[in-house]
């Protein structure tokens, strides 16, 4: 992705060129050592692409900060530029990953459509393609629940224009092939979200198939996942497998029926009485102190303080720095360029002395909306947790 | 040959039959001269086809007289006089019987109503030259055979290619032909003429899948992803079945770096049949890549079990088995199918090492250093078998047998750099530092940018009671080599400490501790200078902090 700044559409990169196939070839061809035949018998393909070592092919990354098998933090420290190594990137499952055959695995197109499809992953991989740069982040984030990767798949507008979407059409359900109960004593239902199609033909949505120039882990919805840049990652739905146009009416019992069209809402308290006033999508503005990290030591002296600021489809204005529990705020400056959908890295230079400090960071959105000081008092529910980050630390 | 023979294949040569045996008739047809075709002098005017049907018949018929006539008089030996009348004459007559039944032939298709066709002639030599040249060609074309078609297109100008590239493909289905004509129209980058001429052939053409295997191997050597992908969907949707098709495009795919095309396409071959056994090795090993483990193990085994194939084949089977199951983390399995293919292919090095690292993945180091020795037996000139289980001896504390393995690797091959580096670190293990500073200056002077070598020379020089002069001079070409490296910085102060420069070694030290704070040795440097600069405090904290680390650090 090029951190060139032409508007909107400048950000999705059509990958289809030279360049793009070459490195392809040589991320095959790496990842692939160890494990395509040896060479005597591939004579007349590569020769000496038969590597000997089998630890030359990791072919998944292991996840190092695996809290469980349905969670992974992502530790902003490891990022590296702007990008989360693919094996650092964080996972939140609501069910168990299923495992998929690509033998068998199909996503189809249905619903309010006059041309059903039925894809398989091949087919995907030959329509056409785009690329983008974004932060997927977990509603629920207060820290180490989200990332940043370079995404590459298949326009969502691509695939729903050729199944031309009737003319009432005005909701998607998107589904995944992972499957449970919500809640307690229900039958299990598969994952589904209901996304506005608005939203799903917006040119930044695609049904992604790679995560960093590498097809998608498991972990992360191999072999296919919606990504909606810009909202919460609950709607990027992992292990696509149906995508169902829905008209105002439809009433989708995968959905309603397993509870989670109470989940992603905004719950406010008024007046001693809990209401839900609108649905969770577009992500809030929000920022993350990478270094220091909670709890660390130092010596004293001259220390390079950076983190990331993400407002979803709103580019970063500004980031600040205190030095002093919020009292005082101090410009940090923007390291890369400042984008929709992705996040822009800041670094502040701090002279440190010796004592217990506590480090917070703010960001400001393009329209000129900065993060909360605090969680407004009337939330209830568990969303949108974008307050002030902030570290302590320990100079020595 | 009977003259007479093959009249029964009449529709044959002259329909409009796809396929190879017909694109062979043509080149066959083509290929006829009238009068010693061998010899250029005499190339005349022939008959040649301009919009097919009986023009193939006689052309057929013309080719068979081409093949039974005679050597010309002038070819005959002078030396053998009284063959000379006899052939002369049985030529001349056989001649005559021939244009005679090409008459009758020709006379009957048109009484029969056959379309009528135009027949004309030509005296271009280039295409002459072409369809002998292709009559030639066998299953396979020679490279040479290859160069003389690049040649012919090589005869012809811009304007005419489109018409070059209508010839070759009209008198040849050869697969190699026409990836030489892709390629030499990616070469000529006539690629507009090229797509051109293959979209019309292919649209008018939609049951045949050869223009459109062209038009993605054009693409993608033009770098046109986008109207390549859009082929590859037109060839899955018009020919979903046709598991060849897919499956050579995905070999060529492969084979030209396209790695995610030719996933997507040897998928597509696999689900409509059956994959030869080299595209679904390769397949296999995409899918266990990916992450699609049980796919790849269920691809790759099929091959393994099939007795009709060659051991190597077989063996490189079950290898990728046993290594997609050894990513799956099911060890037992891995073993049991690496275990397979060591015994199909004994000879193969790289079994015993994926063996002997999925032993070790699942914590048997002593299986793992079993097969490792059983294949260092076997294969006692393969390198990466010796360095392997030198490390593997290192580990077990046999530095003695792992320095022996490692001295005769690094004599046979200098060049061998990392069984250089475990040597000199075995020398040092064994109580050799002498021997070990030998080795590193080996190393450092075969490959004075092999990872860290000069900080490694200048520990050994340290460990090897050398002066601090010359310890201080190594550590100033590490410095050079790795900026990076704490341990300079680390070792540097350590000097100094000794030198009595403890102002220094507190520089040095800071630096090394600010580049690697949670490392505990250079803490407790930097408290030895600071204790002896009289700064008790801060010599206090540097142990402190020393020992705080070492706690967090001895679980690891």
């Amino acid at each position: 992705m090029t951190g060139s700044r032409r508007g909107h559409y400048s950000v999705i990169e059509m990958l289809e060129d030279k360049a793009a196939s070459g490195i392809s070839r040589r991320r095959w061809f790496s990842r692939l050592l160890g494990l395509l035949p040896s060479a005597g018998f591939l004579r007349g393909w590569k020769q000496g692409l038969a590597a000997p070592l089998l630890q030359s092919a990791p072919a998944q990354d292991q996840p190092a900060h695996l809290q469980n098998d349905r969670v992974i933090i992502s530790p902003l420290q490891e990022v590296k530029g702007t990008i989360t190594p693919t094996a650092r990137f964080f996972m939140r499952n609501h069910h168990d990953q299923p495992e998929l055959s690509l033998k068998s695995w199909k996503l189809s197109i249905e619903g309010n459509v006059s041309k059903p499809l039925e894809l398989s992953f091949s087919d995907l991989i030959e329509s056409p393609s785009v690329g983008l740069e974004s932060v997927l982040e977990c509603s629920g984030n207060r820290t180490g629940l989200v990332s940043n990767g370079a995404w590459e798949g298949v326009p969502m507008s691509y695939l729903l224009k050729a199944a031309s979407p009737a003319s009432d059409a005005t909701r998607v359900l998107l589904e995944g092939a992972d499957s449970g109960s919500l809640m307690k004593d229900q039958p299990a239902f598969p994952f589904a979200r209901i996304v506005p199609l608005e939203k799903c033909l917006a040119p930044e949505s695609m049904v992604a198939l790679k995560l960093n120039g590498q097809f998608l882990p498991q972990r992360n919805g191999f072999p296919a996942r919606a990504l909606l840049p810009g909202w919460y990652a609950m709607d990027s739905v992992k292990w696509l497998r149906r995508i169902v146009l829905l008209g105002g009416l439809d009433w989708p019992e995968s959905y309603y029926g397993s509870g989670m069209d109470l989940l992603y809402q905004r719950w406010v308290k008024q007046g001693g009485r809990e209401q839900v006033t609108s649905r969770v999508s577009e992500l809030l503005v929000n920022s993350g102190i990478a270094f220091p990290s909670p709890g660390e030591n130092l010596g004293a002296g001259q220390h390079s303080v950076w983190g990331f600021a993400w407002a979803g489809p709103r580019a970063i204005r500004a980031t600040e720095v205190s030095l002093d529990k919020g009292r005082t705020w101090k410009t940090a400056k923007l390291e890369t360029d400042s984008r929709p959908f992705t996040w822009v890295r800041w670094s502040y230079q701090w002279s440190a002395k010796p004592g217990k400090h506590t480090l917070m960071s703010r960001a400001q959105d393009g329209t000129g909306q900065w993060q909360p000081s605090r969680r407004p008092p009337e939330r209830t529910d568990g969303y949108e947790l974008n307050w002030y980050a902030s570290v302590n630390c320990v100079v020595a | 040959m009977s003259i007479s023979a093959p009249f029964h294949k009449y529709d044959d040569v002259c329909g409009e039959r796809a396929g190879v045996e017909g694109a062979k008739r043509r080149r066959v047809d083509a290929g006829y001269r009238r009068g010693g075709a061998t010899k250029p002098s005499a190339r005349p005017v022939a008959t040649r086809r301009v919009d097919g049907g009986c023009g193939r018949s006689l052309r057929w018929l013309s080719s068979k007289m081409a093949q039974h006539r005679l050597p010309p008089p002038a070819l005959i030996s002078p030396h053998k006089p009284h063959l000379q009348t006899s052939s002369y004459l049985w030529n001349g007559t056989l001649r005559l019987c021939f244009r005679l039944v090409s008459f009758v032939f020709l006379g009957l298709t048109i009484v029969s109503g056959a379309p009528r066709q135009q027949i004309a002639t030509s005296s271009d030599p280039t295409a002459l030259d072409l369809a002998s040249l292709l009559g030639q060609f066998g299953e396979e074309p020679s490279a040479a055979q290859l160069g003389r078609v690049r040649d012919w297109l090589g005869s012809h100008q811009p304007g005419q290619w489109e018409a070059a590239f209508d010839e070759v493909l009209k008198l040849t289905d050869s697969r190699p032909v026409h990836d030489l004509l892709i390629q030499e129209s990616h070469r000529r980058k006539h690629h507009a003429s090229a797509r051109k001429r293959l979209s019309t052939l292919s649209d008018n053409n939609p049951s045949t899948p050869t223009y459109l295997v062209n038009l993605v191997q054009l693409e993608i050597l033009a770098g046109d992803g986008k109207r390549a992908r859009g082929h590859l969907r037109s060839a899955a949707t018009r020919f979903p079945k046709l598991a060849q098709i897919h499956s050579d495009l995905g070999q060529w795919l492969f084979d030209h770096g396209q790695g995610d095309l030719a996933f997507a396409e040897l998928l597509r071959a696999q689900s409509a049949g059956t994959l030869p056994p080299r595209a679904a090795l390769v397949l296999a090993s995409m899918e266990a890549t990916v992450g699609a483990y049980k796919d790849g193990i269920d691809t790759a085994s099929s091959i393994e079990k099939r007795s009709d194939l060659p051991a190597p084949v077989r063996a490189e089977a079950a290898a990728l088995t046993g290594k997609t199951y050894a990513l799956a983390r099911q060890e037992k399995d891995a073993a049991r199918y690496l275990e397979q293919a060591i015994e199909l292919a004994p000879e193969v090095e790289d079994y015993y090492l994926s063996l002997a690292k999925v032993h070790q993945q699942s914590q048997s180091e002593g299986d793992a250093l079993a097969v490792l020795r059983e294949g260092h037996g076997r294969l006692p000139e393969a390198q990466g078998l010796g360095v392997a289980l030198a490390r593997r001896l290192m580990t077990a504390g046999d530095f003695n047998t792992a320095i022996g393995i490692l001295s005769g690797i690094s004599n046979r091959s200098p060049d061998q750099l990392e069984a250089l580096s475990l040597l000199a670190q075995a020398h040092r293990a064994s109580g050799n530092p002498k021997l070990a500073t030998q080795t590193w200056r080996r190393l450092a002077q075969h490959q004075p940018r092999y990872p860290m070598v000069h900080v490694f020379l200048a520990q050994s020089l340290s460990e090897e009671g050398a002066s601090n002069a010359e310890v201080l001079e190594a550590l100033k070409t590490a410095e050079a080599t790795s900026p990076g490296d704490s341990d300079v910085y680390y070792l540097r102060g350590r000097v100094y400490n000794e030198m009595g420069q403890h102002e220094e070694a507190v520089k040095e030290l800071t630096r090394a501790i600010s580049m690697q704070p949670n490392i505990p040795s250079p803490y407790y440097q930097l408290g030895l200078a600071y204790q002896q600069l009289g700064q008790e405090e801060l010599a206090r904290k540097q142990f402190e902090k020393k020992e705080r680390l070492e706690g967090a650090t001895s679980g690891r």
